[in-house]
């Protein structure tokens, strides 16, 4: 570098003029012969060299048009191991002379696992601090290198390939095997190694079950939260409704009852302590799911329901600054209010006055202050004969006049605009290199007055300082997250009549928890105002939540000695949380508190609760320490087989601490007066009570102690071996100290079976078989000592606790074994798609979870009803398809990846047997031989011709005992199936011409049931909800049972009748569907690295982006969007995004 | 050179068990909740004892619904689970069914907690004398709970104490440890009753004096009572004199009805002295709907001039009999722990039942002059101890009603052929009738319970 810079100082001095244009372009020519034709053609310039240093050194040159000839031969040296000096010669004329530079060179052969040579490869070296030295490997996979020291490392990169590391040693000639990298989609292998190395065994060495999805996949979907950016592209993954974790996605099925049931997410090769949705999208380079027992191998807690790996976006040696810049917005439509299945209004004013005329009302009627409906207190003030019937029914047909619904849209919902920027730096020296990131989100959500937004910062800096053996990094992952909550999307009235505003325009009052009648009269004009009116509510909410986000992350890696290197890593998680409601001294929450406790027994009313702003604030913070050691093995590479093995330690411990608190009178000034949160008060209506005040204080911490070990031994081209062990200690688990601990460990294999070298025919085969088996474990929160929770006061006020976890000292690990058998293949491989035009990968997998923890039979005499042991397992097999293929090549380039799982569950041992029906239709339990994930139903028998009451059967007999049939071991039920997928998969075309490009994906998800909603007539006498459209289709004269399965209006109101119908099998669908999930068209405008285009940036992506276009097939024939099937669920919205991401 | 590798490899595999192995054990015995906790001190202990649910719903109060203390119509009765159902008919069928029934379960599950406790505070070592004062009192309570629970148990799922053969009558299983997976085979009769007056005796020597202000912490009187109570059941009459006398020398305040006011919850639990210790029975029928009906003849039993005939009773709205209000729980819920009343009622019939007319009826008089309107007490006079007894059970009758000991009483007075009553009651056309020492005067046990257990289920006729 020093060198280049004096030479080019030097010669500027000399104020050279000398013009290469003399000289004329030359193809792989030999330099020696090259320099003589320049000394021949260019009169005023003399190069002096020592022509056999010079034998076998090939070049390349283009003339550039106004170079100087130091200039072209400094161009042409760049890669060669020359310097060159200058000075005046004494004939005139300009003089050059070469001389070469002292060192080793290398020739570097690259190999993929088939033994094929790859071409256009990047080979380089480490950490060179003289400059970078790396060279293009040729068609045979050939590279020479000069100047190349005697320990140095050499990096391989390349397009089609894994990035691949191997030291030197001294050799001059080396062979690199490297793995070939299948496109984006469903890719086999890992993109790129991330990081400090601290993990020698690179995915794509191992013989396990994982799906990898690259930046460029990643990218192709527009989301804030990183889970969406590629849940739908790998095999085997299930996202969606009922996966039953916070995170929504499955891998492979169900492997445990009732502990955590969500993937791990690592983040930068720690298990991620937060919340995945705080991760900016843009600063993750790859996602890696790991799903057989391999998962264990590094990340064995909790690995059982498999493991997701992010690796965040880094720089890189000696690269320039690039810049990427993001920024998309995002139009997504109003949600489809009418999708809810609420009567229409005329429907349940009609609903309403039969089940007045039944008198099933009476019990709420009789209370003044309950809230009943206006069409209600219409028809009782009709009946008491305080109305005459033409006023009542001209206000009923006003009423059935207008929908709930109408207002909701027009003033709760809204069409929102998203928008997401991001901004990166990377790049890097010699000695080091950095990755920085900005990211803006702000997305208002389609409830008004809603919004989310994060800032998010990523830096990551890599350096060796002292020496090249001791790599260094630290980085940085800061979110700030705002969210505006004020917004419930309902209008707090129970029915579909009512109306947000009046017809001027101002807020209108509904039925809210009071009767309208009974708020005018009380309390004798001493009340505040009573009435709750939605609009105003909406407008006075506030609900806001700040959480800040600061994870720091240092690593240092140290070569001990050609064989061994040492890595340690160090991480610190931290989270601040607050949650503020100000409710607001004019909304309904603070003068209803107001009215409820006014003692009105005196002279003059006394107001405990004073009528001022209340804050209901809580905090939370997570930390989370982190510190992984590990020693790293590699045997020599020039040695036909290879060990690798690495051996690790890590002491993880996460602590969570918040407390909640009330302040009255609330201004945002300090002090608030002390309000008496001890006595009991009389209020209006609801008895003795206390002022509301949920102080409370939570904490706890979860620590895991880990010791881990991998082993690997490849012979290159033939077969791979793979075992790991590791064992896990957690501080839920275990009376004793051996009992703390879980072992989890996995044993593979790999072997080429054919290689499309060995049969030269057209179709040019390739088959790689894989296998693995192990154990993986997963904990649950339960303890195995006494533990008791503290519950508040007793009547008495002294404080009281209950046993929430009896003593167990048999309580362990869950354990989930796995077999995995896999064949990669490839079919019709050329150089234009070296992975084959078809290419794959089919995974056959067998599971057994056992140790579970479950309801164990314990008599009741226990104490206990039901006691959680580790008594239960689930068995499983699955099927994971992945098949990419190119269709057509040339100017359109039509490419398809269908990705298809399979994934079937069985409980296999559940002790505890629940003779009831209603333990599992209604409580969830399970049943030996059935789905984890199972839905069961009592058998319905039609509908009565007499009454239309739902029938089911008991003691094998229709009946309509329905508490008999629920709650008697003689009652009729079945069991209908999964409510997950079993079967589910994705079909993704793409379309390419020229810098156009068109994909669209489609989903299936197959073999799964749903329960409909349907009337619940309770609901409607309790005013519960706004009831449900079927009503219409309802029994309604004997002959009806045969065309409708909807109960009749009931002539006394039963709550048991209810319960049965919405269980019954008649409500029990199909779920099948085949959803287009999306869409993309984009425009990529690379630009060529030599172009001699004036061009400000290196690539232009613009894309048009469109989500949920909708569904397309489904099985079911009710209208019914099965990811969006409960009541009250609205479907995913269709959301269009324009963006671009530009890189200078 | 390549088994070297191997040796190399193999060895750092072998690490990670020496390592988990020897691992640090402090750093995962940290408690995973801070609201949650090994209970280590006496506070912790106290606070498992002071759970509301250990005194409210939690004795078994079938009892109640099997006695002649109330009536249902058809339509209520109808709406009511199964088990409730066929304890207000004695229809055993009914039980075979796998209800989970409350009355079982809440009882085991406090007697759960009393063995926790007790095992938990065996383990603790105690230093100063404040801590031990407040080590006694609770764990004289887990003693006494234990007892309390168990004797519930006994009068529901056990058979009828039967003197000189209870030794060959099944009585509940008795559980006295922490571990749940321990299977307890019944007990006899006599083993239960031996395990709870063993419970009581001991607890005498821990629990503090006095009736305590909190009602459901027991003090020495609530043991004494208690130890009354159970020999009585016992029909040991002359121990069950002993016992409600000590109980009644160290308290014996009784509640001047004349001072209560007449509203709709007559005994708030913290104004009346009476309460000697509260707990409440397991509610079953629809207690809210103001539904269940105290029997008309037994409301017709009370004297105008008895102010018991309105402080307990209360017209229900449609005008068609009364409703019960007069719980000592001084809420909805039914009372069944233990108040001077009662004990003084003990007294008066052992006092009658070994022949000591004067002060059966002296007690007698005391209790009615607190019953009845100022100025028209007068006293009672009986000429024989038979006649007495007579007068001493029909006031019990008038005043423990809602309580269990109805229950209990029938279960034991049916032995002796003077007392021996056949309770009957219709629903609907269907008439239903309990004869004296009937098998049904056994609960039977929910069929989970015998089927995880492998216990013996309650003969049915």
């Amino acid at each position: 570098m020093k060198a280049c810079l004096a030479t080019i100082c030097f010669s500027l001095l000399m104020n050279l003029q000398a013009r290469a244009q003399g000289i004329p372009r030359a193809r792989n020519i030999r330099f020696d012969i090259f320099l003589n034709d320049v000394n021949k053609n260019c009169g005023d310039v003399f190069i002096a060299f020592w022509p056999n240093q010079m034998l076998h050194t090939i070049i390349n040159y283009d003339p550039h048009p106004g170079e100087s000839v130091i200039d072209a031969i400094q161009r042409i040296i760049k890669d060669l191991p020359f310097t060159i000096t200058t000075r005046r010669r004494n004939d005139g004329r300009f003089g050059i002379t070469l001389n070469r530079i002292p060192g080793n060179t290398v020739d570097v052969k690259v190999i993929d696992e088939t033994g094929e040579a790859q071409p256009n490869v990047l080979v380089a070296v480490k950490n060179a601090c003289n400059g970078p030295i790396q060279s293009y490997t040729d068609i045979h996979g050939l590279a020479r290198l000069y100047k190349v020291e005697d320990d140095a490392v050499l990096m391989v990169s390349g397009i089609n390939i894994n990035d691949a590391i191997q030291s030197t040693r001294g050799h001059s000639y080396l062979e690199v095997n490297v793995r070939r990298k299948t496109k984006a989609l469903d890719s086999i292998v890992i993109s790129r190694r991330h990081n400090n190395g601290i993990d020698p065994l690179t995915l794509a060495n191992l013989p396990a079950a994982y799906s990898s999805i690259d930046s460029e996949s990643l990218n192709r979907i527009v989301a804030t939260n990183i889970i969406d950016h590629f849940s739908r592209s790998a095999s085997g993954l299930l996202s969606g409704p009922g996966s039953g974790n916070s995170l929504g996605l499955t891998i492979r099925g169900r492997n445990t009852l009732y502990s955590f049931n969500g993937p791990l997410v690592v983040m930068d090769h720690l298990a991620y302590p937060g919340n995945s949705g705080d991760i900016n999208p843009y600063d993750i380079n790859s996602v890696t799911i790991l799903k057989d027992a391999a998962a264990g191998s590094i990340w064995g807690t909790r690995s059982s329901n498999g493991v997701i790996v992010l690796a965040g976006n880094e720089g890189a040696y000696n690269k320039k600054a690039a810049w990427t810049f993001t920024m998309n917005t995002t139009l997504s439509e109003k949600p489809q209010l009418n999708y809810m299945p609420w009567m229409r209004p005329a429907s349940f004013i009609d609903a309403e006055r039969t089940l007045f005329n039944n008198n099933a009302y009476d019990s709420r009627l009789y209370y003044p202050e309950f809230p009943v409906t206006p069409a209600l207190r219409l028809y009782s003030m009709r009946r008491d004969n305080n109305l005459s019937k033409t006023i009542v029914d001209d206000q009923i047909a006003r009423l059935a006049s207008h929908s709930s619904l109408d207002d909701l849209k027009k003033y709760f919902y809204r069409t929102s605009l998203s928008q997401q920027y991001h901004i990166n730096v990377a790049g890097g020296r010699c000695t080091d290199k950095y990755y920085a990131s900005f990211g803006y989100d702000y997305d208002p959500t389609a409830l008004v007055r809603n919004q989310y937004e994060r800032y998010t910062l990523r830096g990551s800096y890599t350096a060796h300082p002292f020496t090249p053996n001791l790599e260094t990094s630290v980085t940085l992952n800061f979110a700030n997250i705002h969210q505006q909550n004020n917004n419930a999307g309902t209008l707090g009235a129970n029915y579909p009549y009512a109306r947000a505003a009046d017809d001027r325009g101002y807020p209108a009052i509904v039925t809210h928890l009071y009767n309208p009648g009974y708020i005018d009269t009380a309390g004798n004009g001493y009340l505040q105002d009573w009435h709750y009116r939605p609009l105003q509510e909406l407008q006075l909410a506030d609900n806001h939540t700040s959480r800040t986000i600061l994870n720091v992350q240092t690593a240092l890696e140290w070569r001990l000695n050609k064989l061994f290197s040492a890595g340690v890593i160090y991480r610190r998680y931290k989270s601040w949380s607050l949650n503020k409601i100000v409710y607001n001294k004019q909304g309904f929450y603070v003068r209803d508190l107001v009215n409820q406790f006014t003692d009105l027994s005196g002279a003059s009313p006394v107001y405990p609760v004073p009528l001022d702003n209340i804050l209901s604030s809580s905090d939370s913070s997570t930390t989370a320490e982190n510190l992984r050691a590990q020693l790293n093995f590699v045997s020599p590479s020039n040695k036909r087989h290879q060990w690798k093995a690495l051996l690790g330690g890590e002491l993880s411990d996460q602590g969570q601490s918040g407390h909640r608190y009330t302040d009255y009178s609330y201004n945002g000034h300090g002090n608030p007066p002390q309000m008496d949160f001890l006595h009991f008060y009389p209020t209006l209506t609801k008895g003795l009570n206390q002022i509301p005040n949920n102080d409370q204080i939570m904490g706890g911490s979860n620590r895991y102690l880990s010791a881990f070990s991998n082993l690997y031994y490849t012979c290159p081209g033939s077969f791979t071996l793979f075992g790991s062990f590791r064992l896990d200690g957690s501080n839920f688990i275990g009376v004793e100290n051996h009992q703390k601990w879980g072992a989890s460990w996995s044993l593979g294999g790999s072997r080429q079976l054919l290689n499309y070298t060995d049969s030269p025919t057209k179709y040019a085969p390739s088959l790689k078989l894989r296998v693995s088996y192990g154990c993986n474990g997963n904990v649950s929160t339960r303890i195995a000592n006494l533990t008791i929770s503290y519950l508040g006061n007793n009547i008495y006020g002294s404080r009281q606790s209950a046993i929430s976890n009896p003593p167990d000292p048999s309580l362990g690990w869950e354990n989930t074994w796995v077999e995995n058998g896999g064949l990669d293949f490839a079919f019709f491989r050329d150089s234009l798609s070296p992975l084959g035009r078809l290419h794959g990968s089919v995974d056959v997998y067998w599971k057994q979870a056992g140790d579970l923890l479950g309801y164990d039979s314990v008599p009741l005499s226990t104490g206990y009803a039901v006691f959680l042991r580790n008594v239960a397992g689930i068995h499983g097999r699955g099927i994971d398809l992945v098949i990419n293929s190119e269709n057509t090549r040339g100017i359109i380039k039509w490419e398809s990846s269908l990705l298809l799982s399979l994934a079937k569950d069985w409980v296999s041992h559940y002790p505890f047997l629940p003779q009831l029906p209603a333990s599992f239709v209604a409580d969830g339990y399970h049943r030996v031989g059935e789905s984890p994930t199972g839905l069961y139903s009592y058998r319905s028998a039609g509908l009565d011709p007499l009454t239309g009451n739902p029938r089911g059967y008991l003691n094998g007999k229709s009946s309509m005992d329905y508490p008999g049939i629920m709650m008697s071991a003689s009652g009729d039920y079945r069991y209908n199936g999964s409510y997950q997928p079993t079967i589910f998969g994705s079909l993704l075309n793409s379309i390419t011409w020229k810098r156009f490009s068109l994909s669209a994906r489609l989903g299936f998800k197959g073999g799964y049931w749903m329960r409909r909603s349907s009337i619940n007539y309770d609901d409607l006498v309790q005013e519960r909800t706004a009831g449900h459209k079927d009503y219409d289709r309802r029994w309604k004269i004997p002959g009806d049972e045969k065309s409708s399965s909807v109960p009749s209006v009931p002539l006394v109101n039963d709550p048991s009748r209810d319960a049965f119908y919405l269980n019954s099998d008649i409500l029990i669908t199909k779920a099948d569907h085949l959803r287009w999930q999306d869409c993309q068209l984009s425009y990529n405008w690379t630009v060529a690295p030599f172009s001699k285009k004036k061009i400000p940036f290196k690539q232009a992506i613009f894309y048009i982006y469109l989500n949920n276009p909708g569904i397309i097939w489904k099985a079911n024939k009710y209208g019914i969007d099965p990811d969006a099937a409960g009541y009250g669920d609205l479907p995913a919205v269709r959301a269009w995004s324009i963006g671009s991401r530009i890189s200078f | 050179m390549r088994y070297k590798f191997v040796c190399v490899s193999l060895a750092m595999m072998s690490l990670p068990g020496i390592m988990g192995l020897g691992g640090c054990k402090k750093f995962l015995n940290k408690v995973p909740d801070i609201n949650k906790a090994g209970p280590e001190t006496v506070a912790d202990f106290r606070s498992m004892l002071d759970d509301n649910s250990l005194f409210v719903n939690s004795t078994p109060g079938l009892g109640i619904l099997a006695t002649d203390d109330l009536n249902v119509d058809y339509t209520t009765w109808s709406r009511e689970n199964m088990v409730s159902q066929g304890a207000y008919v004695w229809d055993p069928v009914i039980y075979q069914q796998g209800f989970i029934s409350a009355s079982w379960a809440n009882p085991y599950a406090a007697i759960n907690v009393c063995n926790q406790v007790l095992d938990g505070m065996d383990k603790l070592k105690i230093v100063d004398n404040p801590t031990r004062m407040e080590f006694n009192a609770v764990y004289g309570t887990a003693l006494f709970y234990r007892a309390f629970f168990y004797y519930h148990l006994e009068e529901t799922y056990g058979q009828p104490y039967k003197p000189g053969v209870a030794t060959s009558l099944s009585g509940v299983p008795l559980r006295l440890t922490t571990d749940a997976l321990q299977k307890a085979g019944r007990s006899t009769v006599e083993g239960v009753y031996s395990q709870i007056l063993k419970d009581l005796t001991k607890c005498l020597s821990y629990l503090p004096a006095g009736v305590q202000p909190h009602h459901n912490r027991p003090g020495l009187p609530a043991a004494l009572a208690l130890l009354a109570r159970v020999y009585l059941a016992r029909q040991d009459y002359s121990n069950a004199l002993y016992w409600s006398d000590s109980c009644l020398r160290t308290y014996d305040t009784l509640l001047d009805y004349n001072t209560v006011k007449k509203n709709s919850r007559p005994f708030p639990d913290d104004t009346n002295p009476e309460i000697i210790f509260q707990c409440s029975a397991n509610d079953y029928l629809a207690y809210y709907s103001g539904s269940i009906l105290a029997d008309s003849a037994l409301y017709d039993s009370y004297d105008t001039n008895d102010l018991r005939k309105t402080l307990f009773f209360q017209k229900t709205p449609s005008g068609k009999g009364v409703i019960f209000k007069g719980n000592y729980t001084g809420g909805l819920y039914f009372f069944s722990g233990i108040a001077v009343d009662e004990v003084l009622l003990i007294r008066a019939e052992s006092n009658a039942q070994i022949g000591a007319v004067a002060e059966a009826l002296d007690d007698l008089d005391r209790l009615r002059f607190h019953r009845w309107k100022t100025g028209t007490f007068y006293p009672l006079s009986a000429p024989t101890a038979d006649s007495v007894l007579r007068l001493v059970l029909q006031e019990k009758r008038k005043e423990t009603l809602f309580r269990e000991l109805r229950w209990f009483d029938l279960r034991r007075l049916n032995q002796d052929s003077r007392f021996a009553h056949t309770l009957k009651r219709t629903l609907g056309s269907i008439e239903y009738t309990l004869p004296p020492n009937d098998l049904r005067y056994t609960f039977l046990i929910p069929a989970s319970e015998i089927e995880l257990s492998g216990i013996d289920q309650n003969p049915t006729p």
